[in-house]
């Protein structure tokens, strides 16, 4: 056996998408085998269609003839209007960006909104933000739809009637008054707000209306993690988290890189110590013990499957080990596992440079999280105590009660939907209640009064993430309908009078959709009263935060500095008395998915169609259940079952096996099963999980068969590059470990040596084109960064004006997105397999298989190295897709944004070509009409626009002046485009990396982008452990010596 | 020449100057040479005929030129009295006789007589036939005449055929193209005022057009740079401009502005491209450093603006297979491609590649 066999097996693992797959390659075979997953034609949609003959054909040809014919006599009068006074800086045409803030509640972003001729059309991050670093998320990358929502409240309502803002503020003021007079609690209901201005607002309301008391609650409750830190630090708030600052990371059900608190900024700090510098090998080291399957542990070097039951008692064993290091007090507990062992030794080397997060929804192990972060000495390191603004919200029990009682005589509700998210809240006894809701939701039905706010794109607010950490929130559109921001609706509130018409109209003036016009911006028009929110905030800035206004505005952000406020010191708040109930049976975990969040996005239907970064599923949730249990228990993907919890609450959902899940564990993703969003086709997708609980997980539920089963729309086997039995042999993904770099390399090289010398033989010798004039364009993907969350997807289909297919499309395999994150299981175990996250967009290969067989030449190459696609020139023979190894292409098989000229051809569930949803159209990228192939181009239009900036200014192009649309989204800088021919680019030095492979390289066809292995902070032994080849290496060896 | 202050009407004022004084010709000439040089030293001397002209054009000054040479002055005296007005050209009748015979017509000749030779040989084999099967004793069906026979029939299908479908493709071509197109706009605006006579730069208006895709149309703040002074126009009076003050909400009278009133000018869109495809003004003025008239047409002469270019694909391709980047000027392209610094064509770029214009 020569040393290079042994080298390339260790180095092949076994790589599988799906169960299915895993277990009988035949099949999945065959599907891989099948391009498009249904016969033609696509009749049963199209509804019935006569039969034809050869006669009939003759008819509609002279007909679509003439009618084309006389088509062409029409030309619409295109009407060009300017401005009557332009303002400076709206050229038409030319993209503007305002530095704003996104935070719903749950999820804080500091972002630019690209406004075109005034309408908002893209979020990008702000590189200014010392949080989110310029970054974003899905949520983030998805919220710019939400301001063209069709669902959207248009004017005030008192119950199903629209009203006059008049008419709604003399009826809500004289029930404020009433129950300020008659002694009832006005209580305004919210959740976290991070805005100070709008605290102080609130307590000026309060000041006006005493009886009035703000109650806040977060959807997905915090309220275990915020008792445990008021214990120990004597506030209740959160610490900062710096992961950028940790080296050892151990988390237990705490989902940090997708959902857990703040994922934006926490997967930008933690990409920075996971990038492998290959001069000075080193990255931290992350321990993940968790019950489902997230992209948190997906990223993690060792991943434990753990129920939560299990995990909690990991907990406590992990802290006794510490402790016993540490020389502290012992607490109750089980022996520790050899995993708990080994992260305590390594949290102990690297004290003061570790993080340790729990999830658990209970405030003693919470407790218990942060005395071994004290022991580690993290706290004033990594951790900051009591710096963190972002999770404020206590419980509803009391509000529950005085409405029970009847003592509520006004409830308002601000950016929450506790209809929806807390279901023992009953709105309907209070005497009066008012929604403030942007969108219709289960709680604006469900009130006396909905004073509908602006969306958040529409509203001046501020926020404060972290203490003296600031960032302001900015119009970028005149409001779109007849709404009101619902400070303004307070400040009315606290006039005794009515508002008199003198005050300045932006608010109260309702403009429609179609007489939006071009100067609509609102930052041009801010109201200058001082009597709006606008005003109030700015005055609030002035006198307690900054006079630079302007600046600030500009920039998005402003630090004020610490403050000379210290933070709180770490203190034992008694014993800790730990009552751990014995497992009683299955544990329900409820989570949350990646786009949906809490709920307040499951009516977008971008962030519905985003395939979850694990499951691949869209437009539902399930309970997913460990592929081993299910397998014993002989159920079977799709059947649907029954949950129900000791309070009797019960969902039927069907199921989603997922290997590496832990065993007697159920996941239900909170967030579906929306009842009123206002837009019927997206009501009722999945089962609303809130009414299991609010967080954590739930005991003792039982789980049955209910008979029945549903289809769900997985994207999972769709595209697939080849099936497992091919896989091991193909160049698809490429892993190793830190303490084995040299053999990954070599490994990596051998391959590519031999790829090159396979591809070599060729007899069109000296036929390679070099690109070496004028620019290359390249990219290249760290697969060691890339967390599978999705952003680039959103990103892209926000750019590129990327189609909403819907579920039964999805089924079909005819999703539209331009890139896709394939997740790989690795290796041969099923119980807790490696996960790998692979972007796959088209690869622009400089011989692309495509080009060559489209008859009409749609595709062909570019001198600059772009995979072009002419949309107009195509004629939909679909050779391309079929030929194209990478399954990159997609088939626009109906007309989604409006763009043919026949209305027949249109398939729009979700209403996304409407004039109002069609605003957030990118106009520099062409709306594809139906039967034309699309795919990824690279981001062309940010290509040529960026180029053109050089030239305008006559300047060389530099590295970094234009990025595509996912690498500016990814949260973790996964992805780098550059131009290669730039011989100093960051692009070059990455595909020059002794990491850098090509996908499927060995097929010839020259790919544009590079992916980078991904290296595992562990060692070989632990390796081919998790990849269940150590009890069976020496067969291994020899069946590929 | 003939018109005054467009110098004076010079055509015959050598000879005038001569007889007004009663010089000879090489007097008249060294006269003018002093003249020329320095009108104000001859009008100081006290020249009578020198005052006359001085006071006849309201005592404006004629600039010095010391630095003529005599042969300079010479050849433009010389010109001045050789000058003849031009003669308005006829059709030009003789450029065609010189030139070869136009190949497209022998062409067309000799297809017309191979035709003729076809059906000539056509009949004789008919009649050939016909004379063996008379002498072999076959009976023969009785002559047809031409336009009955099938493979007329067949002719005339393919030729309709043929001719149906070239007028549907050159349609289809022209689908959506309005070279030519010269709309009635909401103000009657004219581009030969502004760009023609009053030599405004197009660029003083049309902002956008170094700076973004779009040209833009002017808002109207923009006429209002002018039109709050220019009250009325040389053609339309005041009619046209009160549409102008409406949009603006201008009150002449007051000379105010009211917000209130305003309300933008809905101009209709001479040139439209379709939506595929991107055009961007900014690469092309600015970069390309391309003369608008290049694509626009005579705009200074237009009182009603008309699309002149078809505005078709193989129209904007032909340009760019012909005009050269301007490599040396611009620090981008001259680091991309400094191997071509001139004499590179857009084309050699990648400029006729499908997504430089379509994405």
């Amino acid at each position: 056996m020569s040393k290079v066999s042994l080298l390339m097996s260790e180095f092949k693992h076994t790589v599988w998408q799906s169960i299915e797959e895993f277990e009988d390659s035949k099949l999945a075979e065959q599907h891989a085998q099948n391009e498009f997953l249904e016969e033609l034609p696509l009749l049963q949609d199209m509804g019935s269609l006569p039969e034809s003959n050869r006669r009939d054909f003759l008819k509609y040809l002279g007909f679509s003839v003439s009618a084309a014919a006389l088509a062409a006599c029409e030309m619409p009068v295109n009407k060009s209007i300017p401005f009557v006074d332009r303002p400076e800086e709206m050229i038409p045409g030319v993209a503007n960006y305002y530095a704003s803030t996104f935070w719903d509640g749950s999820q804080y972003c500091s972002i630019l909104v690209k406004t075109r001729d005034g309408r908002p059309i893209k979020i990008e991050g702000n590189r200014m933000s010392g949080i989110t670093s310029g970054k974003t998320s899905a949520i983030v990358q998805g919220s710019v739809l939400g301001l063209y929502d069709l669902g959207r409240i248009r004017q005030p309502m008192q119950g199903k009637n629209p009203i006059t803002w008049d008419d709604a503020d003399a009826a809500i003021r004289s029930s404020l008054q009433d129950a300020e007079a008659g002694g009832k609690k006005i209580v305004l209901l919210s959740n976290t707000i991070i805005s100070p201005s709008t605290k102080a607002l609130i307590e000026d309301f309060k000041t006006k209306y005493p009886t009035t008391e703000h109650v806040t609650y977060d959807a997905v409750s915090y309220d275990a993690m915020l008792d445990a830190n008021e214990r120990s630090f004597g506030t209740r708030s959160l610490p900062s988290y710096h992961f950028d600052k940790a080296w050892t990371i151990v988390g237990f059900d705490a989902d940090f890189l997708g959902t857990w608190l703040s994922p934006v900024e926490f997967a930008t700090q933690y990409a920075t110590n996971r990038k492998l510098d290959e001069k000075d090998p080193k990255i931290s080291r992350h321990i993940q013990f968790e019950s489902l399957l997230t992209i948190t542990g997906a990223s993690a070097d060792t991943r434990v499957p753990v129920a939560p039951l299990d995990g909690m008692r990991a907990l406590q064993a992990l802290h006794n080990e510490i402790a016993s290091l540490a020389g502290g007090e012992q607490i109750p507990s089980v022996p520790a596992s050899p995993e708990v062992k080994e992260a305590a030794k390594e949290l102990w080397a690297s004290q003061g440079q570790s993080i340790v997060v729990c999830g658990y929804a209970n405030p003693m192990f919470q407790e218990v999280c942060n005395r071994i972060n004290n022991m580690l000495g993290n706290y004033g390191q990594t951790m900051i105590p009591a710096n963190s603004h972002l999770r404020q919200g206590g419980s509803v029990q009391a509000l529950e009660e005085d409405l029970d009682k009847g003592n509520v005589g006004v409830l308002l509700m601000a950016d929450c939907n506790p209809a929806y998210d807390r279901p023992s809240v009953d709105i309907s006894k209070a005497a009066m209640s008012v929604s403030f809701a942007t969108s219709f939701n289960e709680s604006a039905i469900a009130s006396t009064y909905c004073c509908p706010s602006h969306h958040f794109l529409e509203s001046w607010n501020d926020a404060e993430p972290r203490s003296g950490e600031y960032s302001l929130q900015q119009p970028t559109i005149r409001p779109l309908f007849n709404t009101r921001q619902w400070q303004d609706s307070l400040l009315s509130w606290m006039r005794d009078e009515a508002v008199s018409p003198a005050e300045p109209a932006l608010d109260t003036n309702a403009v429609a959709v179609d007489s939006v016009v071009v100067d609509s911006v609102g930052v041009a028009t801010a109201p200058t009263a001082a009597n709006t929110y606008y005003s109030y905030v700015k005055n609030y800035w002035a006198v307690n935060i900054t006079t630079e206004w302007d600046s600030a505005l500009h920039n998005g952000v402003f630090i004020l500095g610490s403050g000379g406020t210290e933070a709180p010191a770490f203190r034992e708040a008694g014993a800790l008395t730990i009552n751990l109930n014995p497992s009683s049976g299955n544990e329900l975990v409820l989570y949350q998915k990646v786009a949906i969040g809490s709920g307040n996005h499951s009516d977008n239907p971008w962030l519905q169609e985003m395939p979850d970064p694990i499951s691949r599923a869209t437009w539902d949730n399930y309970v997913t259940i460990s592929q081993s249990e299910a397998k014993e228990k002989g159920w079977k993907l799709g059947r649907i079952v029954k949950v129900t919890a000791d309070n009797g609450y019960s969902v039927e959902l069907p199921l989603l096996l997922v290997p590496g899940q832990a065993k007697g564990t159920y996941g239900i993703a909170c967030g579906y099963g929306r009842a009123a969003t206002g837009k019927p086709n997206l009501d009722d997708i999945g089962a609303n999980a809130f009414g299991f609980g609010t967080s954590g997980s739930i005991m003792g539920v039982t789980v049955e068969l209910t008979g029945e089963k549903r289809k769900l729309a997985q994207t999972q086997t769709h595209h697939v590059l080849s099936s497992k039995g091919r896989l091991k042999d193909r160049t698809i993904i490429r892993e190793g470990t830190m303490d084995n770099l040299d053999g990954l390399y070599g490994f990596i090289k051998h391959t590519r040596d031999e790829f090159k010398h396979l591809n070599e033989q060729t007899i069109y010798k000296g036929f390679k084109h070099k690109y070496e004039d004028g620019h290359h364009w390249k990219m290249s993907i760290d697969l060691g960064s890339c967390i599978g969350c999705g952003a680039c997807t959103i990103a892209c289909q926000a750019e590129n004006n990327v189609p909403v297919v819907g579920r039964r499309e999805v089924q079909r395999g005819h999703e539209m997105h331009w890139i896709r994150i394939d997740r790989y299981y690795s290796g041969d175990n099923t119980e807790n397999p490696d996960v790998v996250f692979q972007p796959m967009l088209c690869q622009h290969c400089d011989n692309a298989p495509c080009e060559n067989v489209c008859p009409v030449s749609a595709t062909n190459h570019s001198s600059e190295g772009l995979n072009q696609m002419a949309y107009n020139r195509c004629v939909g023979t679909r050779y391309c897709a079929n030929n194209c190894p990478y399954k990159v292409r997609r088939f626009n098989w109906f007309d989604y944004l409006g763009a043919d000229v026949f209305p027949s051809n249109i398939h729009d569930p979700f209403d996304m070509a409407e004039d109002l949803s069609r605003m957030v159209l990118n106009p520099d990228v062409t709306v594809r009409a139906r039967g034309v192939m699309e795919k990824c181009s690279f981001c062309v239009q940010r290509i040529q626009s960026g180029k053109l900036q050089a030239k305008a200014q006559g300047r060389p192009l530099a590295d970094g002046d234009i990025e595509t649309a996912c690498m500016s989204a990814c949260p973790t800088h996964a992805i780098t485009f550059g131009d290669s021919n730039d011989r100093d680019s960051k692009v070059n030095e990455l595909l020059d990396q002794k990491r850098n492979y090509f996908v499927i390289e060995e097929v010839n066809t020259d790919p544009s982008i590079g992916y980078l292995a991904k290296v595992r902070n562990r060692t070989r032994e632990e390796e081919l452990e998790q990849k269940g080849y150590l009890q069976e290496h020496g067969q291994h060896n020899e069946h590929h010596g | 020449m003939q018109k005054r202050v467009t110098g004076p009407p010079l055509i015959g004022s050598f000879e005038k100057i001569r007889d007004a004084k009663g010089l000879t010709d090489d007097e008249t000439v060294s006269w003018l040479m002093k003249w020329i040089r320095n009108s104000a030293a001859v009008i100081a001397s006290g020249d009578e005929y020198a005052v006359a002209l001085y006071d006849e054009y309201n005592q404006q000054p004629m600039d010095a030129q010391p630095t003529l040479t005599d042969d300079e002055v010479l050849a433009v005296i010389d010109y001045i009295r050789s000058y003849e007005p031009p003669v308005a050209e006829g059709p030009a009748a003789t450029s065609a006789g010189g030139d070869a015979f136009p190949s497209k017509t022998i062409l067309l000749i000799l297809a017309v007589v191979l035709i003729l030779i076809a059906l000539i040989l056509s009949r004789v084999t008919n009649a050939l036939g016909r004379i063996q099967a008379e002498k072999e004793g076959r009976k023969v069906a009785p002559e047809k005449p031409f336009y009955q026979t099938r493979k007329f029939a067949t002719l005339v299908i393919i030729g309709v055929t043929a001719v149906f479908f070239w007028w549907l493709s050159t349609r289809a071509i022209d689908l959506q193209r309005q070279q030519g197109y010269e709309p009635d706009q909401p103000i009657w605006f004219s581009h030969k005022i502004h760009a023609g006579i009053n030599q405004i730069d197009c660029k003083y208006c049309h902002v956008g057009v170094e700076r973004g895709k779009q040209a833009t149309i002017p808002s109207v703040n923009i006429c209002m740079n002018c039109h709050r002074s220019i009250r009325s126009g040389p053609v339309t009076g005041s009619n046209e401009l009160a549409k102008v003050f409406a949009a603006a909400g201008y009150d002449t009278i007051q000379q105010t502005y009211s917000l209130e009133s305003t309300g933008p000018i809905e101009w209709i869109r001479v040139h439209n491209l379709p939506d595929h495809v991107y055009f961007n003004h900014q690469q092309h003025v600015k970069v390309g450093k391309i003369e608008c008239q290049t694509c626009h047409g005579p705009v200074e002469e237009m009182d009603v603006l008309k699309q002149h270019a078809p505005l078709s694909m193989g129209w904007c391709m032909d340009c760019h297979r012909t005009e050269d980047v301007k490599v040396a000027e611009n620090r981008l392209y001259y680091n991309q491609h400094y191997e071509h610094p001139e004499g590179m064509t857009v084309e050699m770029i990648g400029g006729t590649e499908c997504q430089k214009c379509h994405y």
